[in-house]
């Protein structure tokens, strides 16, 4: 961590602009979209009903914004007070959100190396009238919510070691919480706590171990813990009442060399759940103990409460690149359920220097986007990726500078056997409701409405309205780009919108190529 | 015998010759410490490494090896990622053999890697040799030669 802090602004002007800490602790009962997963909690799930099962089919664009941006599209808008906030790899911008109008656009200039060149980023966190957001060269910069001017700039990571801040910062109080990715090149990962009002360092919690601290026996040797990877990449979750952080960590690497690392490899893989306020951990729950697949744990969310035998569980939802949805009971930490939502064979078996065909593949299971969560219906609905393939190790495991550090490969099965799901459980038994199969993986984020109709969207660029009792699509349209980012739901000036991200898809998604685009769809006005 | 006796060379032609020696040293020294001096490929090599790009590169690499979406293989990118004076051929064949095609990894032979790295090298100006570059790890050591 680079303690270089730059003021370039008086912050005191900013203090009384919102979203205040209370206004974010109520997310969850906001009709905008306050959060990169809607509230705290994860729960993406917004009490609105104009959009709803009986008149999705007349969903209409109402208007269009193109970010000029061939990088990947990844982000979950932010609207707070009729004003959107989307980011690109390299820029943050502002509309408006019913009319697409760009009120202000932001563009970093890198000041020092990109970290490299697959992590992009993934949206921007607001508080207090300050838009935070991570860049690919380590720096933490915070932008004006009105104007986009730059209020501070940190160097919060070390890019010349390929830490990439391209995760959504999660704000509480006066700190901003992130941590980099970029655990195929070797990064030793860790989580920090910056102060908000001018990104100041407050704490670090290291998800590699340093020598001396819990976990650190389980790499084998110092070696293994110094590229040891647990990056983190995906959003995490917050229970701002009790002030604990759910945080997604990223696998080990060598992703399959795994001999080089014995043990279980604390604390990748794993959700670990630290004091927000202090970065202390209090518990964690390993998903993937020793991975030797790359199977990351990339979600965390939603937090939420649920009966089970009559019982009511404070519970928080756990998938992960393995294929398994699984819940956690908060408070005994006991594993409730875990059950498959893509196809799992040789799931238990190391990958070998011959090769062992495996599903899922590389890909996932569950990516980014994290499950939906619908209280009305005691519903949970996830994306997947169904995407098999042969897992092989290398003859040896080399770190190469800037290069992916994996001590092995994958070879994909031809595109056109891939697919995806959307799969709806019951909440509170994991028991399958319904599943939606996607011509190819499901990556977009998927947003639950009173209405009871789900938001989502494809590769093949296809935005869709998924009727939540039964799956079936009730609209929808092509948007020309794919959907790896953010759809979400909100009211403005008591009218309901839908807001679309399409764009650019990594290349081994196999995907049509596209700039970051925005759509926002509503009902014809009458 | 007289082992100091002999007819001593006259001083100046002794150090005509040393110096003569330092350069053929230096020489040697350039020769073994930086292959592009001599080149460390050849065209028949290169060629077939250009005909195998072809058919498994070019799709992602480009017909000018100017990547998108796969990595640039030639220009400034890729010279600032490799001839940096750390990354050694060996590297980059490693890269190559053990991650390409990104679609089938590993499913060409190590003379072919070798042979595709021959004409990345080619690509990017590098000198041609007399002999080829040979498909094992120990032979190829040598850092990639800034330019």
């Amino acid at each position: 961590m680079v303690a270089t802090v730059v003021m370039l602004a008086s912050v005191a002007a900013y203090a009384e602009s919102g979203p205040t800490q209370a206004e974010l602790n109520q997310a969850h009962t906001s009709t905008e979209w306050l959060l990169p997963n809607h509230d705290y909690a994860g729960v993406r799930f917004v009490d609105l009903k104009q959009i709803n099962i009986g008149n999705a089919a007349g969903l209409r664009p109402v208007c269009m914004y193109q970010g000029a941006d061939l990088n990947r599209s990844l982000n979950n808008p932010l609207v707070y007070r009729g004003t959107m906030y989307v980011t690109t790899t390299y820029a943050t911008i502002a509309l408006d959100a019913t009319t697409c109008k760009v009120k202000w656009r932001h563009d970093w200039k890198l000041k020092g190396k990109e970290a490299n060149a697959s992590i992009k980023n993934r949206g921007a966190a607001i508080k207090d009238g300050k838009v935070i957001r991570g860049t690919q060269d380590g720096y933490l910069i915070a932008l004006d919510a009105e104007t986009g001017k730059l209020l501070w700039e940190v160097r919060a990571a070390n890019s010349d070691n390929f830490e990439a801040l391209s995760m959504t910062p999660i704000l509480f109080e006066d700190l901003v919480i992130i941590g980099p990715a970029g655990s195929e090149y070797g990064i030793k990962g860790w989580i920090g706590g910056f102060r908000l009002q001018d990104g100041a360092p407050v704490w670090k919690f290291n998800t590699v171990p340093n020598e001396g601290e819990p976990g650190a026996e389980t790499w084998g040797s110092a070696d293994a813990r110094l590229r040891g990877g647990g990056g983190i990449w995906t959003t995490p979750s917050f229970d701002s009442a009790k002030g604990l952080i759910y945080v997604p960590v990223g696998n080990p690497a060598p992703d399959f060399f795994a001999s080089q690392r014995p043990g279980t490899n604390l604390y990748t893989g794993a959700m670990i759940v630290l004091d927000a306020r202090t970065g202390q951990l209090q518990w964690y729950k390993q998903a993937a103990p020793h991975d030797t697949h790359d199977w990351d744990l990339p979600v965390v969310s939603p937090l939420f409460t649920a009966t089970m035998n009559g019982t009511s569980r404070d519970v928080v939802t756990m998938a992960g690149k393995d294929g398994l949805l699984r819940l956690i009971d908060r408070k005994s930490h006991e594993e409730l359920y875990a059950v498959p939502v893509t196809t799992r064979s040789n799931a238990e078996i190391d990958p070998t220097p011959e090769g062992v065909y495996t599903c899922p593949g590389l890909a996932g299971g569950a990516e980014w986007s994290i499950p939906a969560y619908n209280p009305q219906k005691d519903l949970l609905v996830i994306p997947t990726v169904d995407w098999c393939g042969v897992f092989k190790t290398d003859d040896e495991s080399r770190f190469i500078a800037g290069q992916q550090f994996m001590g092995g490969s994958f070879t994909w099965d031809p595109v056109d056997k891939s697919r995806g799901w959307l799969t709806a459980v019951k909440a509170s038994t994991g028991a399958e409701v319904w599943k939606y199969q996607s011509s190819r993986p499901m990556l977009a984020a998927v947003t639950a409405t009173a209405g009871d109709v789900l938001f989502t969207g494809e590769v093949t660029g296809d935005f869709i309205a998924v009727d939540a009792a039964n799956g079936k699509v009730l609209y929808r349209f092509n948007v020309g780009a794919p959907i790896t980012g953010g759809v979400i739901s909100y009211a403005v000036g008591g009218k309901q919108y839908v807001a679309v991200i399409s764009g650019m898809a990594a290349a081994f998604w196999q995907a049509p190529p596209g700039s970051l685009t925005l759509v926002v769809f509503a009902l014809p006005e009458k | 015998m007289n082992l100091g006796a002999g007819r001593e060379r006259p001083r100046h032609q002794w150090h005509s010759q040393l110096a003569f020696a330092v350069l053929m040293l230096l020489a040697m020294n350039v020769r073994a410490d930086d292959p592009a001096a001599e080149g460390f490929y050849t065209e028949a090599q290169a060629l077939r490494g250009g005909q195998l790009y072809e058919q498994h590169c070019i799709a992602c690499h480009g017909g000018k090896l100017e990547g998108n979406p796969g990595a640039p293989l030639t220009g400034p990118a890729f010279l600032g990622r490799w001839a940096d004076g750390q990354h050694t051929v060996d590297d980059l064949f490693y890269v190559i053999r053990t991650s390409m095609p990104y679609s089938a990894p590993g499913s060409l032979s190590k003379q072919q890697y070798v042979d595709v790295v021959a004409y990345i090298l080619k690509s990017n100006g590098y000198a041609l040799g007399d002999a080829e570059l040979p498909p094992e790890s120990r032979a190829l050591k040598k850092a990639i030669p800034q330019k």
